[in-house]
């Protein structure tokens, strides 16, 4: 197991007397695949906007590669080595794909690569990797949903995060989108840890090699994927959620 | 390959037509239309600034008067210390600068409707303090004789027509012109995308308030600029130069001409501008009612420009969320 | 020493409330209905032209001028609602322009009819003298003025907090969804706020005009003082635009008699740390 590169410590986020998210201790390690899941309203997109700065805690720190970031926003956080996709995807609509990924690039660049050598070629790599080379040019706002997902993570990239947060990257994508999701997750390097929240429980079992259940803002348990599905109270609580839907 | 350097041959060309139109108007045209157009010039400086404001940073803005009127002043006073056009030029843009960079700070903690009445209050309250400030501004009268200089040290003094209508017109191209290569440079995509998309862009690690603060201050050395032309070729400022209607006349050529769009916005100023100096003389002292009126028309004739517009600010009801 | 600004003061604290009086109806209008009325102004002096046109220097020519206000208010309200109603979706750009113009023409129009000075009504003889304050002479009206003002604010606040149409705007106003969850149209939501804001305007117009007479300035500078008052207030709130009413009255006032060249941007000093500091506040929690 590497370093830890993201650690929860206590964190909290209270709207008045409801805790959605409540005193959370999660460690994300270097190179990890962690997934996060639980029942509707467990609290999950909250946690990850807490760890990406989205959202500020109301108890308790984040700690990015040991450095306290509770009080950092998003955009230094990501300056820090955090990329991240949002739930509905997160572009620049008017620009095309390489500018999308090369607008990421850009806080991570030196004034040198930003203004006077500009290359274009990682960023055509990286759109190649996904699948995207041919809409290199195509505007993102024209894009398919599955696209336009691809796009995001190939955006959540392009700055070389040592930290990935992908909030239900499967959400709304067919079968066969998911396939190419799952197959451009393969090919994030190991330099890169992943915590994504999902529900596609195909795509977590495929994917994950860590798994947190998180339940009313707490969490229940953090295993391996075989560890987590045979213990009793994630079975319970998953059943719980059932019967109430 | 690169993206942000599209260009139709189309808009090349209708440039370079109405650019040399520009330069070559003194050759055909009578001393009172070449006063008028280097009227407008400055006036264009500052509908440009609007456009680039409102329409490609996303913040709308009723208030680039008030750095207009700082470049107007700061001019005035650097001619009545006999400094050539270019350093009034120059020091307008520099004080216009420093002022947006003061209020600026404010003013991008402010998105849609806010950003609206913070820069119209912005706006209104510097035509104010120029008509109080008496000690700058010569209050309600303003600086009615400011004197003629030369365009560059050692030039002639800018006393003729065509020499302060060409001063004039090629100063704003110039302005204009560097205005235009930013854009298409990546610190036009930078701004662009803080419109689109600001939780994206604070997602990549951009500093998303400190881009539309930098474009304010450069909006505003822009209107700043304006102020300068403006007092170079009527050589007076007063309260009325800078006040709610030239404001409200610059807004309307700025929404006829499609906000996003700097050379829309040059469009839409020399048609109101032509519009009101065709219509007014006939209608002695309606001016604020036809201004009005043109608003009101402009409003509900163009819907769809106006409605492009309103979507590219993702300031419809229900999608304000980027 | 005191004693040299006790008056400024009073004079801030009559300003004041009639900064609220107004701005309480265009925080209103844009709480709940969303839409930013920028010919709020115009319905102020629309309220302050009728008043002065019909008072007579009795106290029933006073009356029937708050009366007569209230009526403008309600007129300029139903013209408004009948040009915003087509353009419903159409954004806050295109109703600020809208709105915008309207002021525009509304003014040349007004100027047309009741000329470019700023007028003031003829008031009962008893109301146009002066008192003693503290030792010195104070406009009798302005005291009657604060005394009402304070009346019409109790009123309102009660009305907020203490019934169900005030639950229910401040409902609105906290979570703009809720217009469809009251299963109300949205298109009488914005005729009641457009009234109600306007009559408060128009009442205001005719209240206000001893103290601040309609004329040709008058609108843009209402305008623009109660735009101030509800972006230090916070939009929507009517608690933040009286506290934020009181203190830009102060400023207008008491700012003028200590730093008079500058006393403009003390004004725009107030509305930045307001938005700075709500900044602060807000950061980080754009999801």
């Amino acid at each position: 197991m590497g370093k830890p590169v993201l650690e929860l410590r206590g964190t909290g986020r209270a709207y008045g007397a409801l805790k959605a998210v409540d005193d959370v201790d999660l460690t994300v390690h270097a190179g990890a695949r962690h997934a996060l899941i639980g029942p509707n309203g467990a609290g999950k997109s909250t946690l990850l906007h807490l760890a990406a700065g989205n959202l500020r805690p109301t108890a308790g720190r984040v700690l990015l590669a040991g450095r306290d970031v509770t009080r950092h926003g998003p955009a230094r956080r990501a300056r820090l080595g955090v990329g991240r996709t949002f739930q509905t995807p997160a572009l620049i609509g008017s620009a095309d794909c390489l500018t999308n990924v090369a607008l990421a690039a850009w806080p991570a660049q030196t004034f040198r690569a930003r203004w006077l050598r500009r290359d274009h070629a990682p960023h055509l790599a990286r759109l190649d990797a996904l699948g995207l080379a041919d809409d290199a040019a195509t505007p993102a706002a024209a894009l398919s949903h599955g696209r336009r997902r691809l796009l995001e993570l190939a955006v959540a990239l392009a700055a070389s995060p040592r930290l990935l947060l992908l909030d239900e990257p499967a959400a709304g994508l067919t079968d066969d989108d998911v396939g190419l999701l799952l197959t451009a997750l393969g090919t994030i390097g190991a330099e890169v840890a992943v915590l994504l929240v999902e529900h596609h429980q195909e795509l977590v079992r495929a994917f994950a090699g860590t798994v947190t259940v998180l339940h009313q803002g707490a969490v229940v348990t953090t295993g391996t994927p075989a560890e987590v599905a045979a213990d009793p109270r994630v079975r319970e609580i998953y059943q719980g959620a059932l019967g109430a839907a | 390959m690169i993206p942000t350097r599209l260009r139709t041959p189309l808009g090349i060309a209708a440039a370079v037509v109405a650019v040399a139109a520009l330069l070559l108007l003194p050759t055909v045209a009578d001393n009172y239309t070449l006063i008028t157009v280097s009227r407008v010039a400055g006036l264009g400086l500052l509908a440009a600034s609007t456009a680039l404001m409102t329409g490609v940073a996303g913040l709308p803005t009723l208030g680039q008067i008030a750095p207009y009127a700082v470049g107007a002043y700061t001019a005035a006073h650097l001619a009545h210390l006999a400094l050539p056009g270019l350093v009034q030029l120059l020091g307008a843009a520099a004080a216009a600068a420093v002022f947006s960079l003061a209020t600026g700070a404010a003013v991008v903690q402010t998105r849609g409707v806010i950003c609206l009445m913070v820069t119209l209050a912005i706006g209104e309250l510097t035509a104010i303090t120029a008509g109080q400030w008496t000690s700058l501004t010569g209050g309600t009268d303003g600086m009615p004789r400011v004197p003629a200089t030369p365009a560059l040290p050692g030039g002639e003094n800018l006393v003729k027509v065509p020499d302060v209508y060409t001063y004039t017109v090629v100063a704003a191209l110039a302005v204009l012109a560097v205005t235009m290569l930013v854009l298409r440079s990546p610190a036009g995509t930078l701004i662009r995308g803080c419109r689109d998309n600001e939780a994206r862009m604070r997602a990549s690690g951009h500093r998303v308030s400190l881009t539309l603060l930098w474009t304010f201050t450069g909006a505003g050395a822009i209107a700043g600029a304006g102020g300068a032309l403006l007092v170079s070729s009527q050589r007076t400022v007063s309260p009325s130069n800078v006040g709610f209607e030239v404001a409200a006349l610059v807004l309307l050529a700025v929404v006829i001409g499609g906000a996003a769009s700097i050379p829309g916005a040059l469009a839409g100023v020399a048609a109101v501008v032509a519009v009101r100096d065709t219509i007014a003389p006939k209608l002695p002292g309606e001016a604020p009612l036809l201004l009005g009126v043109l608003f009101i028309a402009a409003v509900y004739l163009l819907p769809g420009g106006l409605s492009g517009v309103a979507a590219r600010l993702g300031l419809h009801n229900g999608e304000a969320g980027a | 020493m005191i004693d040299a600004y006790l008056i400024p003061a009073v004079n801030g604290l009559a300003y004041g409330l009639l900064l609220f009086t107004v701005a309480a109806g265009l925080t209103l209008i844009f709480g709940v209905a969303d839409v930013l009325n920028l010919a709020h102004g115009t319905v102020y002096v629309a309220g302050g032209y009728v008043a002065v046109s019909v008072s007579d220097g009795t106290w029933a020519g006073l009356g029937l001028g708050v009366l007569a206000g209230a009526a403008a208010g309600l007129v300029s309200g139903a013209v408004l609602w009948a040009a915003l109603t087509p353009l419903s979706g159409r954004g806050h750009l295109t109703q600020a322009l809208l709105t915008f113009g309207i002021a525009l023409a509304g003014g040349a129009l007004l100027e047309k009819a009741f000329g470019a000075d700023e007028l003031r009504p003829v008031l009962p003889a008893a109301l146009d003298g002066s008192v003693d304050l503290a030792g010195h002479r104070f406009p009798t009206y302005r005291l009657l003025f604060i005394a009402v003002a304070a009346v019409l604010a109790v009123a309102g606040w009660l009305v907020i907090t203490r019934t169900r149409v005030g639950a229910r705007v401040r409902a609105v106003v906290d979570d703009r969804d809720m217009v469809a969850a009251l299963g109300v149209d949205p298109r009488v939501v914005l005729a009641a706020v457009l009234a109600v804001g306007g009559a408060l305007a128009g009442v205001a117009g005719a209240l206000g005009a001893p103290i601040l007479g309609p004329g040709p300035s008058t609108a843009p500078q209402t305008l623009l003082l109660s735009l101030i008052v509800v972006v230090v207030g916070g939009l929507g709130s009517i608690g933040g635009a009286f506290l934020a009413a009181i203190a830009v009255g102060q400023v207008q006032s008491l700012g003028v008699v200590l730093l008079p060249s500058v006393s403009p941007y003390l004004l725009f000093a107030a509305m930045a740390v307001a938005l700075l500091v709500r900044g602060w506040r807000g950061r980080g929690v754009t999801a």
